[in-house]
């Protein structure tokens, strides 16, 4: 198979699953936005309780879908290595980056679903592992950034070619999205209010503006490879 | 036709920098208005004069980089002096933020102590985060300036990086008016 059309097909692989891991997110493990961290023990287990099998099936589509980034990082590394010279060092980076963050988006669904698997156990224990699993998706934005300041700097650096995927926009946007989700490790310290796990800018802002980052991403990179591919055929 | 200062690109960094500093006031202003007591009792403990210390700061510095890219563009000769002293403004605001903070810790107050503060503090908080990228981007404006394609290619890479800079400004005057003087 054409090196071009095997990335379109991981390309698209990813964009589906992040559709998948976002839908489930939301309607079956209703965590979109995550409820308030105000609840108690017996709420929280309540919530559990009620939504058990729902929570379970989301946990389970979440954990398999959760891995969208893995095509996408190695489709985003070759298309980087490409522009690089030499040892295509950001491209290496960007790759450990993307793998490395698929961790924390498998690791929320499988608390939650371990909440939801015995609700019926003291009300404080499933307290600490729905707590974990809610800071575990806000506060984990370390290895973004990693892939995001790689592709910024490929983007803004490399010499211009009508065949890039990473036109210098992208690379002023990925710089953006790198800034707005340093907000997110402020989680750790509110209850309420715009920087608590649920609020504007802790879930809402980093959530509709990776969704737009990486869809965004996934078209560049789709148009790029696309052209490729004409090229290669001619 | 006159040309857009610096690259197309850079305008979708500013816009989503804009967007997102709106919202934040927005969302101050929503909660001030929720809690317009709280709001204006915490204000009277900001340090006024440490806050127009900091404008000031980033006001001049601004001058500077304009100047100094300004002096690229018509003469075409480099003014890396002008942006170290841009630099040595956006320090004395790190320093000043410093001791304004520091200040209030000592005092007791702190992120979690209402919801004045903590707006206070996640705010200038991003905003500072912004000022060290600034600082990066003037450091390497120092250098790009002098380079032999400062005046042909390697403009529009240093316009943008004056644009950031006074992007930055831009945030802390509106910042500085919505915690320190709106009454």
């Amino acid at each position: 198979m054409l090196s071009t059309r095997s990335q379109t097909i991981l390309v698209w692989w990813g964009l589906i699953f992040i559709i998948v891991y976002g839908l489930s997110l939301g309607f079956l493990e209703k965590m979109v936005p995550l409820p308030s961290a105000h609840l108690t023990a017996d709420q929280v287990a309540a919530f559990y309780t009620a939504n058990s099998f729902s929570v379970r099936l989301g946990a389970l589509i979440c954990s398999y879908s959760s891995a969208f980034m893995v095509p996408l990082a190695t489709v985003i590394a070759v298309q980087m290595a490409r522009l690089e010279k030499g040892v295509p060092i950001w491209a290496i980076l960007q790759f450990a980056g993307g793998i490395m963050m698929s961790l924390f988006l498998v690791l929320p669904p499988i608390f939650w679903g371990v909440c939801a698997y015995t609700p019926t156990r003291p009300p404080e224990v499933t307290l600490i592992m729905h707590e974990l699993a809610n800071l575990t998706l806000t506060t984990t934005d370390q290895y973004y950034i990693f892939q995001m300041v790689a592709i910024a700097v490929v983007s803004l650096t490399a010499k211009p070619d009508p065949l890039t995927a990473f036109p210098r926009w992208m690379g002023y946007f990925t710089v953006w999205a790198a800034i707005m989700f340093e907000a997110g490790a402020i989680a750790f310290l509110p209850k309420s209010g715009p920087f608590a796990w649920n609020g504007l800018f802790v879930f809402w802002s980093p959530f509709c503006i990776f969704g737009a980052w990486f869809i965004a991403l996934g078209f560049t990179l789709l148009g790029a490879i696309n052209r490729q591919s004409a090229l290669e055929r001619a | 036709m006159k040309r857009l200062p610096g690259e197309e690109g850079i305008w979708v960094l500013i816009a989503g920098d804009l967007l997102v500093f709106s919202l934040f006031f927005l969302t101050f202003m929503y909660y001030r208005a929720g809690e317009m007591a709280v709001f204006l009792a915490s204000q009277r403990t900001l340090s006024l004069g440490f806050g127009l210390a900091n404008t000031l700061l980033l006001l001049t510095s601004s001058l500077f980089v304009a100047i100094a890219t300004q002096r690229l563009r018509v003469t075409g000769k480099p003014a890396p002096k002008l942006y170290m002293a841009a630099i040595a403004c956006g320090l004395g605001f790190v320093g000043d933020k410093a001791v304004e903070w520091g200040d209030k810790f000592h005092a007791g107050i702190g992120f979690t102590t209402n919801d004045f503060y903590m707006l206070y503090f996640a705010f200038t908080g991003i905003h500072l985060f912004h000022v060290l990228l600034g600082m990066g981007v003037l450091s390497f404006l120092t250098i790009a300036c002098q380079r032999p394609n400062a005046t042909t290619r390697g403009l529009v890479l240093i316009e943008s990086g004056a644009i950031f800079w006074h992007l930055v400004d831009l945030l802390w005057i509106v910042l500085f008016a919505l915690f320190y003087l709106v009454r």
